[in-house]
């Protein structure tokens, strides 16, 4: 199977006002094309250093980190602002969007990037959020949409440009039970429709979603992971 | 880009009102320093008329005997000469005096070829003792006509009755569009000096032309050395000099309006800096986010230089247009004795490089973090 993501003997330490924190200790792992993976592990293990590594928001400092074949060492800053642009989708636990801004602006915002008519990119938006069974609110800010929906609105960001890989730091975190089914089946359905899904999350039923779950602690992979088959 | 910009001017508007108004004060404040520098510099370097003035040497409010007039009429090197007296005039209001001056008449109307008077007003004039030729803005404000008679009253002249309102008659109305020029009153100095109680045979200055070839300062040091020891020393200069010596009595205005255009400005900047560092913590998660999804700093960057523009901008629209109205509809009165202040174009264009500088500078702060920002510690 042809990996979307290797990762191979990354470490990260941290240094703030002279006090080094490692974050990430020699951790190697792959996932592969379309699969649908968990990062589970207690907090500080390094489980958001490891996702901004691999989403190229920083850069290890030993190791190296391949994402569709591609090394992201090998690229300078704003390559690497290119290549995300191109290949990965962002879910933040926080959803960090443009406040003010309607979701349908905020949705589209990557689309921004991109050569796309004005008519293109409403197509696109307004498919995304009937997609997420947002189409209602669409011209709603978003700071005014519930958690919930904020979330399913930063998923619709994340899927919209069509990324290869889809990266999530905790994305249920905040979400009751009813919404955090809602984003794990959207984030399944990408997966189905082949889009690399690696996903951090305490939670047990969002690591039952995925298709196999890689534990860390203290900023090392743990032996054993649990592997699960999904149906 | 826009949508960028709109929801970084949006996510707080008390902010966005905050730099509009301190840019719009600057504007505002720029505008009317501007346009009272540029009059008072205009005056004085705007025209080379090539006159030159004598004045007494220890101040210019000190008066010069009439006879110098004919002395320094025989000094080689000088062509017409004539002179001139403070009248201090006005019609209702002491506070509202207009520049009234006894000259001698025919040599005055050679000498200031931009008083603009028909043939026959001129002549009616130099032929009426009593007559005064008036500007025509002054004509029009008190209504005066041709041939009306009219009473001004000195501020300080009292004629040898004690009585300081003068009757004349109006033989002539001109035209002076010159920075002095505007509502001036010119009246005959031999009449004048007859009737006034006091002062007889004294001037305020003296003001003649160069005859063809001659040097201003060769002349100027030959009249100025012959007196020098009279008792009523002279100093001559051209008229340039002559004016910018006596705007300089009013305190150096040129330079405390630039004092204050300086302080405005840097106000402005203060608060503006200020506004924008309220919002730099949020302002980075933006930045974050939008450089997560993809988006370039050169673009942030200049999002974030567009907003302050913009902000910056509109204050100026706002402000100078302000300044521009309060001066049509209000025009400064800086006393009776100082050029007309009328707004020039030159301000608004001198406004462009300080919107950009203003602009820039308030910016520094969020360029240097659209540049410096690391994406995960803004998301924390
Ligand atoms: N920018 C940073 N500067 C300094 N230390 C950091 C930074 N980012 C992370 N760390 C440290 O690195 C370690 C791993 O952090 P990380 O955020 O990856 O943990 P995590 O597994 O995501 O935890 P949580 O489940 O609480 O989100 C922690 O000890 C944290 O304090
Ligand atoms: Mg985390």
């Amino acid at each position: 199977m042809p990996m979307a993501v290797d990762v191979d003997g990354v470490s990260k330490t941290y240094v703030t006002d002279g006090v080094k924190t490692p974050a990430l200790n020699a951790v190697s792992l792959s996932v592969g094309e379309a699969e649908f993976v968990g990062i589970c592990g207690p907090s500080g293990s390094g489980k958001s250093t490891l996702l901004s590594l691999i989403g190229g928001l920083e850069r290890p400092d030993r190791g190296q980190i391949t994402v569709f074949g591609q090394d992201l060492g090998a690229l300078s800053d704003s390559q690497l602002i290119d290549f995300r642009k191109r290949h990965i989708g962002f879910v933040f636990q926080d959803f960090y969007f443009l406040e003010v801004l309607s979701v349908r602006k905020n949705v589209a915002l990557p689309l921004r990037l991109r050569r796309l008519s004005r008519r293109q990119i409403r197509d696109s938006v307004d498919t995304a959020l009937d997609l997420v069974g947002l189409g209602h609110v669409a011209d709603k800010r978003t700071r005014y949409l519930s958690g919930g929906e904020k979330q399913r609105a930063a998923i619709a960001r994340a899927f919209i440009a069509n990324p290869g890989l889809i990266i999530c730091d905790e994305p249920t975190g905040q979400l009751d039970r009813v919404n955090a089914r809602q984003v794990l089946d959207l984030l399944r359905a990408l997966s189905d429709r082949g889009t690399t899904v690696v996903m951090v999350t305490h939670d047990l039923v969002a690591a039952d979603a995925c298709d196999r779950v890689i534990l860390l602690d203290k900023g090392r992979v743990e032996p054993a992971p649990r592997q699960q088959a999904h149906a | 880009m826009l949508d960028l910009i709109a929801n970084s001017l949006r996510r707080t508007w008390l902010r966005t009102v905050l730099m509009i108004a301190a840019s719009t004060m600057c504007f505002l404040l720029f505008g009317l320093l501007g346009t009272v520098f540029l009059s008072l510099n205009k005056s004085v370097t705007g025209d080379d008329s090539g006159r030159v003035i004598t004045v007494n040497r220890i101040n210019i409010q000190q008066p010069l005997p009439v006879r110098y007039a004919d002395e320094i009429a025989r000094t080689e090197g000088v062509a017409d000469v004539s002179l001139g007296v403070w009248f201090g005039g006005y019609t209702e209001q002491p506070g509202q005096q207009f520049p009234a001056f006894p000259v001698r008449g025919a040599p005055y109307l050679a000498l200031y070829p931009e008083i603009a008077v028909d043939p026959a007003g001129r002549a009616r004039w130099l032929d009426e003792r009593r007559g005064v030729l008036v500007e025509q803005r002054l004509a029009d404000e008190e209504g005066w006509q041709v041939g009306d008679a009219v009473v001004v009253n000195s501020l300080i002249w009292p004629q040898q009755d004690g009585s300081k309102a003068w009757s004349f008659t109006v033989s002539g109305i001109y035209r002076d569009d010159s920075p002095f020029g505007a509502r001036t009153l010119l009246m005959h100095y031999d009449a004048f000096n007859e009737a006034r109680r006091f002062g007889t045979d004294t001037v305020a200055w003296l003001v003649f032309d160069l005859a063809p070839g001659a040097d201003v300062a060769d002349v100027a040091r030959r009249i100025d050395d012959r007196y020098l020891n009279s008792g009523n020393a002279t100093r001559t200069q051209s008229e340039e000099v002559y004016q910018q010596a006596y705007l300089n009595q009013f305190g150096n205005l040129s330079q405390i309006v630039m004092i204050l255009a300086a302080a405005g400005f840097l106000t402005s900047f203060l608060v503006l800096a200020n506004a924008q560092a309220l919002t730099l913590k949020e302002r980075a998660r933006d930045y974050a986010v939008l450089l997560t999804l993809g988006f370039r700093r050169a673009t942030l960057a200049l999002a974030a230089v567009g907003e302050t523009l913009l902000t910056v901008g509109i204050g100026a629209v706002i402000g100078l247009s302000v300044a521009w109205a309060y001066i049509v509809w209000q025009p400064i009165d800086l006393g009776s004795f100082l050029p007309d202040i009328d707004f020039h174009g030159e301000v608004l264009w001198a406004a462009l490089p300080i919107l950009l500088l203003l602009a820039v500078l308030a910016s520094a702060a969020p360029l240097a973090s659209t540049f410096r920002l690391q994406i995960m510690e803004s998301l924390r």
